[in-house]
């Protein structure tokens, strides 16, 4: 296929390792690759087994399911067992385990809960079944976020009041502060996610490089494009810069998407918003804004949620903070499958626990 | 994925023999045979065909280089 086979060939890989091993020189470099995306293509393509030892990649919290916090679950839950309500969720939350069941499991019990590849498909069902309130399920970063935005101001336009949002959705500079200022984790840079950086242009990284001297390079997602990444960082750090740099030039400009932005500006406002593992982060959210509260559904089902709770033995949050790996999980593997996930990191795709269970598991 | 066919803000978008429809509203001035991310049914960026050549140059280069120094 076109534009794809190119950027995965194996001389341009084996050249680039040697580059990046000629620019580390026997240091040890501390990466984070923020984007779930990125972290899959480090294990299928196996990109550690190429590069020098002295180069250690850690998973960051990019997942959008993983970060999504139990109690957001729980809520839809409660929702989806309300008369009328039809609960509309991209796929890969299904399976995400809340404080006592999940998706998956309230629509084996009768619950209307439908799987949906895009919010318009969402509103589609609203046009279609005016009968019944359509719960959409907003989770995502800059990424889809502007996607659901557009939805929501469409259903306010065709006056569809039994559309609404369920909305968590996080902004991911917030996050990138908050695990450099947290310090639990040495990072020496980052590899930031190529697809948020569509939409927001390269400038919301660049308090990272001025304030905390923190190398970010935006990357695309094949092989080449990573091993290439990681030598531009690799370099920075040789000559002692910080800098935002893009590798993805292909894909992602230096000022983003305006038109999404502009959406996002006018259908949401920021918010504190609580993420799994990290805890609330001011900001760090995007709230439906008041002119679209109509769509609003934390606003429009006065539901009280329990408290909620996560398994004991689980450490997907210390996994999404770069603390830990899933190979210093208990539960990984054994206990925690993709079949039968105990914590969220198994269930996406994107999660790392599911790309280690695929690509790096014990034998 | 590739524009295919072009529809007011509505395309159909190909990726290896795959098709699909995607919402153009987010991009400007996409024609067909365009390459664009799609993400959750929206394409969200459309991709710079000049960029992408002159990486795919870099990567080239390095890939002669590395094979010169396999010979070696």
């Amino acid at each position: 296929m076109k534009y794809i086979a190119e950027f995965r060939n194996h001389a341009a890989g084996a050249g680039l390792a040697a580059m990046i091993r000629e620019a580390v020189r026997g240091r040890v470099i501390r990466i984070m690759e923020i984007c779930g995306g990125h972290t899959i293509t480090i294990f299928k393509s196996g990109l550690r087994e190429l590069l020098p030892e002295g180069v250690r990649l850690i998973s960051g919290p990019g997942c959008p399911v993983c970060v999504t916090h139990n109690t957001f679950i729980d809520h839809a839950i409660a929702l989806s067992a309300l008369p009328g309500v039809t609960i509309t969720s991209f796929g890969d939350m299904m399976r995400v385990p809340g404080s006592a069941s999940s998706l998956q499991k309230e629509k084996a019990r009768g619950a209307d809960i439908r799987i949906c590849y895009s919010p318009l498909d969402a509103l589609e069902i609203a046009r279609t079944e005016p009968g019944r309130k359509i719960v959409f399920l907003g989770i995502g970063f800059e990424t889809t976020a502007p996607g659901i935005a557009a939805t929501i101001k469409r259903a306010y336009s065709e006056g569809l009041r039994n559309f609404t949002v369920l909305g968590a959705m996080k902004t991911v500079p917030a996050a990138m502060r908050a695990l450099v200022a947290g310090g639990e984790v040495g990072i020496d840079a980052f590899i930031c996610p190529g697809h948020v950086s569509t939409i927001t242009g390269l400038g919301i990284y660049e308090f990272l490089a001025r304030d905390f001297n923190t190398p970010c390079v935006v990357s695309g997602f094949e092989p080449l494009d990573m091993l290439r990444a990681i030598h531009m960082i690799a370099l920075q750090l040789k000559e002692g810069r910080a800098a935002v740099e893009n590798q993805y030039t292909r894909t992602a400009s230096s000022d983003g998407n305006p038109k999404a932005r502009a959406i996002l500006d006018e259908v949401f406002v920021p918010c504190d918003v609580a993420w799994r593992g990290i805890g609330v982060i001011p900001g760090s959210g995007l709230a439906i804004a008041p002119a679209f509260g109509a769509h609003d559904a934390s606003a429009a089902f006065d539901i009280r949620v329990p408290e909620s709770h996560e398994h004991p033995l689980c450490i997907c949050g210390d996994i999404m903070r770069g603390m830990r790996t899933p190979h210093e999980c208990g539960l990984f593997a054994k206990a925690c499958t993709p079949e039968n996930p105990v914590g969220a990191c198994m269930v996406s795709d994107e999660g790392s626990c599911a790309t280690y269970y695929k690509y790096a598991r014990p034998a | 994925m590739k524009i295919v066919s072009i529809d007011g803000t509505l395309g159909t978008v190909e990726i290896g023999g795959i098709r699909r429809k995607a919402d153009l509203s987010m991009v400007d001035n996409v024609k067909t045979g365009d390459y664009v991310v799609i993400h959750a049914g929206f394409a969200i960026s459309v991709m710079n065909e000049e960029e992408a050549m002159s990486t795919l140059d870099l990567f080239e280069e390095i890939a002669k280089k590395g094979e010169e120094l396999d010979r070696q």
